[in-house]
């Protein structure tokens, strides 16, 4: 918790919201003053060099649009609620409208709002959700379309290009063929390594000695895990995770199981079957997977079964660890916190595998590529407007703002905001053919141009992936993904006995929620969140 | 004059009615032998026809209008069809009110026990309880009248079984005053000491708004399904089912009875070791104090090791840690607790400091003890691991292993926890009689003799109830495992209370919930029923 905070202070030090004394005082308050002088070093110089500036302002208005009116905006307690309150000033001088935004922690914030909506209180006029509330929001009815909004060109709002964003984000903002979701951070997990290490001419021949392969970015999941022991040997962590019961560490299963069961000749099933929506997690695939998690795990620390992310990134940046993957603040924060291992962070799509196996069938398929599979992993946190709002244009107005392109470019390149890119315009064209990004952008916030193209184009080439993992988009996907969580740090932390019985008992569970919540509603909603 | 006298409260015209033939007395054997409650209102129509016609009337017009209320239609529609009371009652309920016809049953039982239980003496209350508990049935006629809408477009009117109900509970409100006033009228109408009453009246209606009735709508909550924060079906008791095994077998119930059975003969052995220690021989006493020591052993027992087989997964996960946690953190508690209240009861230098500085953990709030425990535990470079490894050590798994995080949470709650028992068993201590104590240091006796046979009997009820106050509190932990352990790794500190937030907050399963929190009810309702028994039996034994 300490360090999740203390890196909460430190963003909000270097981005101008706190000011030193106030630092200070809640450092104290935190109990963590120590940690916390640390920071403050690290963050005059982080000033000193490259202060960070305020997004573009680009709302125009006089006022009087939505005068009178009040909208209050849920955001997670967590860095994606830095630019609302950076918009706050700008989008109630243009509209008139009053702003107030509750900020919840990421444990409590969507029971609120479900509870908010069902209950008809609708104190709640619009929220940024992580994407896996979107099935129950649409399935009980509580979010409203955009699209009338987005289609009216002459009613004075913000324009964005709802195209812009990749593909495999794109299909997250809509459900039965109508947006939701108005696009604002970008999640998918990608591979971070340490390029000092994995270029140094001793390690290098070391490895190959040891392995008599050449020491590489890593192609495949199994290729990691012989980097990752070598250093572990070494001294060095070879990975660092996030895999404390409500940390996250589910993200980390989605992304790296991927490979072992979607491929060419299976695009989508992963989570069900949908023709009678029992769950596919006790197959081969998610069992070697679960079997490469655990693997990984025991050459990181032990504690990172106690990690949320804060912890992980931390100790990732501060040199501990060869590798870890995780979403696109990595990078930026490196960058920012002038981190020790800045300038030598290199960012690369996800592993794949060699063979992939059809959970349905159980047939195995062999490549001779390695099988790269893309994810929209995360929450991709984003704007909705709730239907109980009486003030759904004002909410649409407030989500459009953080959307235009002039802002979403200044947030892709700053790492204490949370907002990840996922768009065309975020993307350089010396790193992606077609993007519309700035390098400079990403220079002028001191990234390196080789680690801008390398980052950017990782996250182009995860999102713009045709094999995708499928994202579970049904009601009581939290639950689902509760589960997952649980029986994975049951795993890892030994109090199961194999990953045979992790999945069975995950695959128990996800029956016993299929019947709860009924199975032919969940497989009816299933089939749609699939396109079938 | 004499101490008894000074403490014997005689016969007197002047007392108040209630008091008559009652003889209070604290000063001798013959006095408390004298003591007596208070005689019944023995007036002429105490029994039979006339003071049990009102009742029988009552109960009738009750049971006729929830008899009609569920045969004939409850709601009209447009068409001529009609609803019944089990369809009303179900839009309501799946509309988020379904405690509308909980509040009717809850009103119609609390007359019907007025009518049943309370004595003629207390006619007051039994007409205000009729009348209470029957206005308060009329809740869901009256309700779904002002609602027809939400029922059913359709919906035109009350059909007759709902008409007919709220006349009948009308009516029953109505009947005992009747009696009262007209046909059984007294000279004293409402009894002689009905002012009583008022002094209680608040007390009960507390008891009764705020904790029968929420109560009984968890009940109505658990019987049925809930979707996105809504009820969505009738589910019968299948959240009930559902925490048990699948397939229930007689063998945990088996390893229950022989490990209470086991339980059982230790108790028995450690009674006659120490009544061997005390006597060098057996008395015939050993039989009477080991039989009031085996329920508290082994009904325990018994559950601790049955309920766990014949849970499902994860109740009985949860069950198991947080027995244990029950068990170690209670234990540890009651021994440094009571420790440390022996220790300064004595003459030390700074008592007064000290005393302040152990009883600071029990202001902080049990969420606060949580995160600062995360941050104590901080497994890499928090300060316990930091000394840790200062002194040579290897760090220790605080948060990231499944034993050292029950482990570390038992720490918290101890740290916070036993001061409580401190400052209890210290006041204990310092009411003990001086003289005693004093006597037995005259007569030779050594401090273990004078701790073990005169000051640890002597605070036998204080700590019993210590223990009892504790073990029901601590069967309640949540706040230390949500701040500090998020329930990981894994469900290894998914302790009951956090496993039903978690059930009902982050899964929104209302229903299996309200299931799991009255297992725990049952659970610790029997264990203090147990415990209270040898509270009370020891205060007994200490008068």
């Amino acid at each position: 918790m300490s360090q999740a905070s203390v890196h909460e202070l430190y963003r909000a030090l270097i981005s101008g919201q706190l000011s030193r004394r106030d630092f200070f005082a809640r450092a104290a308050a935190l109990g963590i003053t120590a940690t916390a002088a640390g920071f403050m070093l690290r963050a005059a110089e982080a000033r000193a060099q490259d202060a960070p500036s305020a997004p573009p302002v680009v709302a125009e208005g006089d006022g009087t649009m939505f005068a009178g009116q009040e909208i209050t905006i849920q955001v997670i307690d967590a860095s994606v609620k830095l630019p609302l309150d950076e918009v706050r000033d700008e989008y109630e001088a243009a509209t008139g409208a009053k702003l107030n935004i509750v900020a919840d922690p990421i444990e409590t914030a969507f029971s609120k709002l479900i509870e908010d909506a069902a209950t008809g209180t609708n104190s709640i006029d619009g929220s940024i959700i992580g994407m896996w509330w979107l099935g129950d929001l649409v399935a009980g009815n509580f979010v409203r379309s955009y699209d009338d909004y987005y289609d009216d060109t002459s009613a004075g709002y913000p324009q964005f290009d709802f195209e812009d964003e990749l593909p495999g984000m794109r299909a997250l903002r809509m459900y039965g063929g109508q947006k939701y979701v108005i696009p604002y951070d970008a999640d998918g997990q990608a591979l971070y390594y340490r390029r000092d290490l994995l270029a140094d001419a001793d390690h290098m021949a070391a490895y190959k000695e040891k392995t008599g392969n050449d020491l590489n970015v890593p192609q495949t999941w199994d290729e990691l895990y012989a980097i990752a022991s070598y250093f572990k040997e070494t001294g060095i962590d070879g990975i660092s995770m996030h895999l404390k019961v409500g940390g996250q560490g589910m993200f980390h299963y989605m992304s790296l199981s991927g490979p072992y069961v979607i491929g060419p000749e299976n695009p989508v099933l992963y989570w069900f079957d949908p023709e009678t929506m029992d769950p596919l997690v006790e197959s081969a695939g998610h069992v070697e997977a679960a079997n490469m998690i655990k693997q990984l795990f025991e050459l990181g620390p032990e504690a990172q079964a106690g990690w949320a992310l804060g912890e992980a990134w931390d100790h990732f940046l501060q040199g501990n660890a060869v590798f870890t993957f995780s979403w696109g603040d990595v990078l930026p924060l490196a960058v920012e916190q002038d981190s020790p291992i800045n300038g030598n962070v290199g960012t690369a799509q996800l592993p794949g595998t060699l063979k992939y196996t059809n959970p349905l069938t159980g047939e195995s398929f062999e490549t001779e590529a390695p099988n790269l599979v893309g994810n929209t992993t995360g929450g991709s946190w984003s704007g909705v407007i709730m239907s109980g709002s009486d003030s759904p244009e004002a909410v649409y107005y407030l989500f459009a703002l953080l959307a235009t392109e002039a802002k979403q470019q200044f947030f892709a390149t700053r790492g204490s905001d949370g907002v990840d890119p996922g768009r065309m315009s975020q993307m350089p064209p010396e790193a992606v053919e077609g993007g519309t990004g700035s390098l400079e952008e990403y220079v002028a916030q001191g990234f390196s141009e080789a680690d801008a193209i390398e980052y950017t184009r990782a996250y182009y080439d995860t999102f713009q992936n045709p094999n995708q993992l499928p994202y579970l988009r049904i009601p009581g996907t939290a639950e689902y993904w509760n589960s997952l969580d649980i029986r994975l740090s049951e795993f890892v932390t030994g109090q199961v006995g194999s990953a045979e019985e992790a999945m069975a008992a995950l695959a128990q569970d996800f029956r016993d929620i299929n019947d709860r919540l009924g199975v032919d509603l969940q497989l009816e909603i299933y089939k749609d969140s699939l396109g079938l | 004059m004499p101490p008894s006298h000074l403490h014997t409260v005689r016969h007197d015209r002047q007392r108040p009615e209630f008091m008559v033939n009652q003889s209070v007395s604290l000063g001798s054997d013959s006095d408390i032998r004298s003591f007596q409650l208070p005689p019944a209102d023995r007036s002429h129509y105490g029994s039979g026809l006339r003071y049990w016609l009102p009742r029988l009337l009552t109960i009738a017009a009750l049971a006729l209008g929830g008899y009609l209320a569920y045969t004939l239609n409850a709601v009209m529609l447009t068409d001529g069809s009609a609803l019944s009371l089990q369809e009303v009652s179900q839009k309501f309920t799946f509309k988020g009110d379904g405690w509308v016809i909980t509040l009717s049953w809850f009103g119609g039982l609390l007359a019907l026990a007025a009518a049943l239980f309370l004595p003629h003496s207390e006619r007051l209350v039994h007409c205000l309880g009729v009348s209470f508990g029957a206005v308060i049935a009329m809740a869901f006629p009256l309700f779904t009248q002002r609602h027809l809408s939400m029922v059913d477009e359709d919906a035109t009117k009350l059909g007759s079984g709902l008409i007919a109900a709220l006349v009948c509970f009308a009516i029953a409100a109505v009947i005992p005053w009747v009696f009262l006033f007209v046909i059984n009228r007294e000279e004293k109408l409402f009894g002689s000491d009905y002012v009583k009453w008022l002094f209680v009246l608040p007390a009960v209606a507390w008891l009764l708004l705020l904790t029968a009735f929420p109560l009984a709508y968890a009940i109505t909550i658990s019987r049925y399904q809930f979707r996105n924060g809504l009820v969505s079906r009738f589910v019968g008791w299948d959240n009930y089912r559902r925490l048990f095994e699948r397939d229930l077998t007689w063998g945990p119930i088996w390893n229950g009875l022989i490990a209470a059975g086991v339980v059982a003969l230790i108790v028995i052995v450690i009674v006659m070791i120490s009544d061997w220690f005390d006597s060098r021989s057996f008395s015939r006493e050993i039989w009477s104090k080991a039989s009031s020591l085996l329920p508290i052993f082994c009904i325990p027992a018994f559950i601790f090791v049955a309920l766990p087989d014949l849970l499902r997964d994860p109740v009985d996960n949860a069950f198991d840690i947080t027995v244990f946690f029950v068990a170690v953190a209670v234990t540890i508690e009651m021994i440094f607790g009571f420790g440390l209240a022996v220790l300064m009861n004595r003459q030390l230098r700074a008592r007064g400091l000290l005393r302040a500085l152990i009883l600071l953990p029990i202001f902080a709030a049990p969420v606060g003890i949580g995160y600062l425990g995360r941050t104590i535990f901080y497994e890499e470079g928090g300060p316990v691991n930091s000394l840790l490894r200062g002194i040579g050590l290897n760090g220790v798994p605080w948060l990231s292993n499944p034993f050292w995080s029950k482990i570390s949470t038992i720490i918290a709650d101890v740290w916070l926890w036993t001061p409580f028992v401190f400052v209890i068993a210290l006041a204990g201590l310092q009411a003990l009689p001086m003289d005693i104590l004093e006597a037995s240091g005259v007569d030779g006796a050594t401090s273990w003799q004078t701790f073990r046979t005169i000051t640890l009997p002597l605070m036998a009820p204080i700590l019993w109830l210590i223990l009892f106050l504790r073990t029901i509190d601590a069967f309640k932990v949540f706040d230390i495992a949500a701040s500090m352990t998020v329930g990981g790794p894994g469900r290894a500190t998914e302790y009951f209370s956090y496993l039903t937030y978690r059930t009902a907050r982050k899964n929104f399963n209302y229903g299996d919930a309200a299931a799991q929190s009255f297992l725990l009810l049952v659970i610790v309702s029997i264990l203090i029923t147990v415990l209270w028994g040898r509270i009370r039996g020891v205060y007994e034994e200490d008068r």
